[in-house]
């Protein structure tokens, strides 16, 4: 053997741990993921990921605005990667704050369509929720029904359960409505709406108990409740789809974006685009029992049982946010709870 | 360094802490041309949002305060008063409650008697279903009703220990000059007890005040709940922090109120026999029997059996597993809590015994003006005062900020505790070890500290359980991914799954009871005060 070779094998062996050690470093690259959306929704496909890529998920839990709040306080330093929560209220109040990094992807602009994310690219929407009218089967005939602005008439008076006004869901619902109807309009509508309101509730599963039991024959409920009330019981509800021959149901996201200050910037996009393609999209809009965000994904069987449904696809998500705060306003004005 | 100055440091170290978020919320004033806080400023005032929250919170405060106050001074007139044989089993029976944080009894009221409940359907079905039908859970009256029964404790507490200092002879002076049992009743011992139905108000008055959770599952907005919500819906800090200045101030005035209302709230429950002034004829004992016939099934059997119910719907081993896996969560938090705030107890009480100046001595009860203060707004002022520091609340720095709100909203349990035991020992105790040689630090460690001990672990106890009971400020403040019991309870509240909370909440009355059996049975203190 000449020295050289042997000069080579024993380089080769002296470094090998280093070899051994890159790998494992490859191996154990991490993102840290800020996710104000329960563990057990996205746990199982975060360990997919895992399994897939070979990089970790370190998964930070807490409440949209704690985590932004502190996104913003812990600026460059910060060691997340991917802010994740629902409602893209609240994805425009990060990017407001300048904490989302806008990404030139194909990929995400190929699988999420436009108006389900941010038009810079600073969030992408990776599953679907509709926010919807659920009515008691026994008591009301979907052709009584015809859109949201039909329940301020007359005819359902003390018949609607509503959601409080507090709730996230129902600002993004009435932010889309003045974006649709103009200010006014939209103020008429809501004032009607409490005018017929038979109770507000704190959440949408009280409100669909109160309309199967009867205390009111209509609700306005994301869609994914329904879903879950009935696995476990049966009750006499069905969901109608809205406003079909107008703009269409007003959907919402849960959605994510690139954190600016993020170190990780590059396998970050890789891990959002993994979300938006078939595979997790499957499961992440399963096991909450909403929709795909991606067009080529196909439904889950529970939720294809609803119906096929015309959404607002001419609201941009982006508005929402900023007329968030309108909403609200519009909401006390009208003394809806 | 000299022991007095010591002294002196250690008091102004605490006070500072407690100080924190008071003055970072009267601080936002000074900066009242910052733009952020110029819309908030705007906000607040152009819409009638303190208008509306004034008026809900005054009027629940007075039907909580007015109800709970009715069913005590009941409740104490027919253990007091009265020949009624069970009454000894009574006194213990009427504190009970008080092992209900209001947000279970809360949740399990407004779920039980939501419209799709079994009890309404059956309710509906068989009884009048007009009423039942428009019966609205989130109303002011059923609000209060609910606080009231969680509540009434304290009336009965003060109105007991009013009682105990009326004097048998003027009862007896007023019989025998004629008066009926109920001209000396309502001339003789209502005025008599004024000064502690003053009192009871008070301590009423700031528990509905300070609540959170029990507003927030009825969906009725008081400050506490629009503060929480300014914060986690429209993202404004400043909104929050403007909002807080009401509960604050008022909390602040509550706290010297309570201090100066000097009334003593311990009673003799097992050795002196009633002042029978009302001989019960059986009509009246069948209204008693009715009476507690209704208020046990209120506060004991319509709970417990609710409870029970959503407990065996939920999901059995889940619920138990999740539950206990939070419950060691909890206790480590409750723990390290207890460390820390007990032992800042014991400092404060050597340095208050052996080296304070009276000036001192009077700044002293200030360290427990945080325990007047609603959680939400003691946490409200420390999220605002992390700016000045820069530092992301979240990891380790989230766990101090936790642990500095347990320490404003606590200390008072753990300090008064252990400042009443310490109260008991004869001052000459000091004088002889002093006059042995002996040095304070020594001396205290040696003789003070251990007749603290029973009351140190009964503190620490106390401690632990507000902590696992406590809401607001660990929702607020906990780091990424710490869950309690309370805020489990509170996620699960929220979506209407009252079957996933039952459990929690029945973990969470357990150690309420414990709590109430170390508060007000006197474990550890050899007192019977409450």
């Amino acid at each position: 053997m000449s020295p050289n070779l042997n000069f080579l094998i024993i380089l080769s062996l002296l470094a090998s741990p280093l070899f051994v050690q890159a790998a494992k470093g490859d191996k154990a690259s991490t993102l840290v993921v800020y996710s104000a959306r329960k563990e057990q929704l996205v746990k199982d496909i975060f360990e997919k990921y895992t399994q897939e890529t070979g990089v970790e998920i370190q998964l930070k839990s807490g409440k949209a605005a704690a985590l932004i709040e502190t996104l913003k306080a812990e600026g460059s330093k910060t060691k997340a990667d991917v802010l994740l929560t629902v409602d893209a209220g609240n994805l425009w109040h990060a990017t407001q704050m300048d904490l989302l990094e806008p990404l030139s992807s194909k990929t995400l602009n190929t699988n999420v369509p436009a108006h389900l994310r941010e038009k810079n690219g600073r969030w992408f929407g990776l599953s679907v929720r509709a926010r919807t009218i659920a009515y008691n089967t026994d008591k009301v005939k979907p052709e009584d029904l015809s859109t949201y602005e039909d329940l301020a008439s007359k005819k359902w008076e003390g018949r609607v359960c509503l959601r409080t006004s507090k709730k996230v869901y129902n600002q993004s619902l009435v932010a889309m409505l003045i974006h649709e109807l103009g200010e006014k309009k939209a103020k008429e509508v809501v004032a009607g709406w409490v005018k017929n309101a038979a109770y507000i509730y704190s959440n949408d599963t009280k409100v669909l108990e109160a309309v199967a039991a009867g205390q009111c024959d209509v609700g306005i409920v994301n869609t994914y409740y329904l879903g879950r009330l009935l696995k476990n019981k049966k009750l006499p509800l069905k969901l109608f789809w809205p406003n079909q021959k107008s703009f269409g149901v007003h959907v919402n996201v849960s959605g994510a974006g690139v954190v600016k200050a993020s170190h990780h910037k590059e396998q970050a996009q890789k891990f959002l685009e993994w979300l938006s393609a078939q595979e997790a999209q499957k499961t992440f809009a399963q096991v909450n029992m909403e929709f795909p965000v991606n067009p080529n994904v196909p439904q889950s069987s529970e939720t294809a049982a609803w119906g096929t449904f015309k959404p607002n696809s001419s609201f941009n998500l982006t508005e929402a946010g900023r007329l968030q705060k309108k909403a609200v306003l519009l909401m006390q004005s009208v003394n809806y709870k | 360094m000299d022991s007095r100055l010591r002294g002196k440091l250690f008091l102004a170290f605490l006070l500072f802490l407690v100080a924190i978020p008071i003055l970072n919320l009267l601080g936002q004033l000074v900066d009242i041309n910052d733009p952020k806080n110029k819309e908030a400023i705007e906000y607040v005032f152009q819409s009638d949002i303190l208008l509306t929250l004034g008026q809900n919170t005054v009027l629940l405060v007075l039907l909580t305060t007015v109800l709970a106050g009715i069913i005590g001074l009941v409740q104490a007139t027919i253990v007091k008063l009265t020949d009624f044989r069970w009454s000894k089993w009574l006194s213990v029976g009427f504190i009970l409650p008080l092992m209900y944080p209001l947000y279970v009894l809360a949740f399990i009221y407004d779920g039980g008697f939501s419209y799709s409940s079994s009890l309404m359907t059956f309710l509906r079905n068989n009884m009048s279903e007009g009423l039942f039908t428009s019966f609205n859970t989130g109303s002011v009256g059923f609000v209060a009703f609910v606080f009231a029964l969680g509540l009434s404790p304290y009336f009965f507490v003060f109105f007991m220990s009013a009682i105990d200092q009326v004097n048998p002879r003027w009862v007896f002076a007023a019989r025998s000059l004629g008066h009926t049992p109920g001209s000396t009743y309502f001339r003789l011992i209502l005025p008599f007890i004024k000064p502690w139905l003053y009192a009871a108000s008070i301590f009423v008055s700031v528990e509905v005040l300070s609540d959170f959770g029990g507003v927030s599952v009825f969906g009725y907005q008081t400050f506490t709940l629009a503060v929480y919500e300014s914060w986690l819906s429209l993202f404004s800090l400043e909104i929050a922090a403007l909002l807080s200045l009401v509960p604050l101030t008022i909390g602040i005035v509550m706290f010297f109120l309570i201090q100066k209302a000097k009334v003593q709230s311990s009673y003799s429950r097992f050795d002196r026999d009633p002042i029978v002034l009302f001989r019960l004829s059986s009509k009246a004992q069948g209204l008693t029997f009715l009476f507690l016939f209704i208020y046990f099934s209120c506060v004991f059997l319509f709970p417990m059996l609710q409870l029970f119910q959503w407990f065996l719907q939920s999901h059995l081993s889940q619920s138990i597993y999740g539950s206990l896996e939070l419950l060691a969560t909890t206790l480590g938090l409750g723990l390290l809590a207890a460390l820390l705030l007990v032992s800042g107890s014991v400092f404060l009480i050597y340095y208050y015994r052996f080296h304070m100046s009276q000036t001192q001595k009077k700044w002293t009860p200030l360290v427990n003006i945080g325990y007047a203060l609603p959680g939400t707004i003691v946490a409200i002022g420390i999220l605002y005062a992390t700016r000045w520091v820069g530092v992301s609340v979240s990891g380790g720095f989230a766990l101090a900020c936790l642990l500095l709100g347990y320490f404003v909203r606590f200390f008072a349990v753990s300090f008064q505790m252990l400042e009443k035991s310490s109260q008991r020992m004869s001052p000459t105790l000091d004088w002889a070890g002093r006059s042995l040689g002996e040095k304070p630090w020594p001396l205290f460690t040696k003789v003070h500290f251990k007749l603290l001990r029973g009351p140190v672990l009964a503190a620490s106890i106390l401690v632990v359980v507000e902590v696992i009971k406590e809401l607001p400020l660990t929702l607020i403040l906990r780091p990424f991914g710490v869950n309690t019991l309370a805020t489990r309870l509170f996620q699960f509240t929220a979506e209407g799954q009252w079957e996933e909370a039952a459990f929690p909440a029945m973990l969470i009355i357990a150690l309420g009871a414990l709590s109430l059996f170390i508060g007000y049975l006197g474990f550890g203190s050899g007192d019977e005060s409450a």
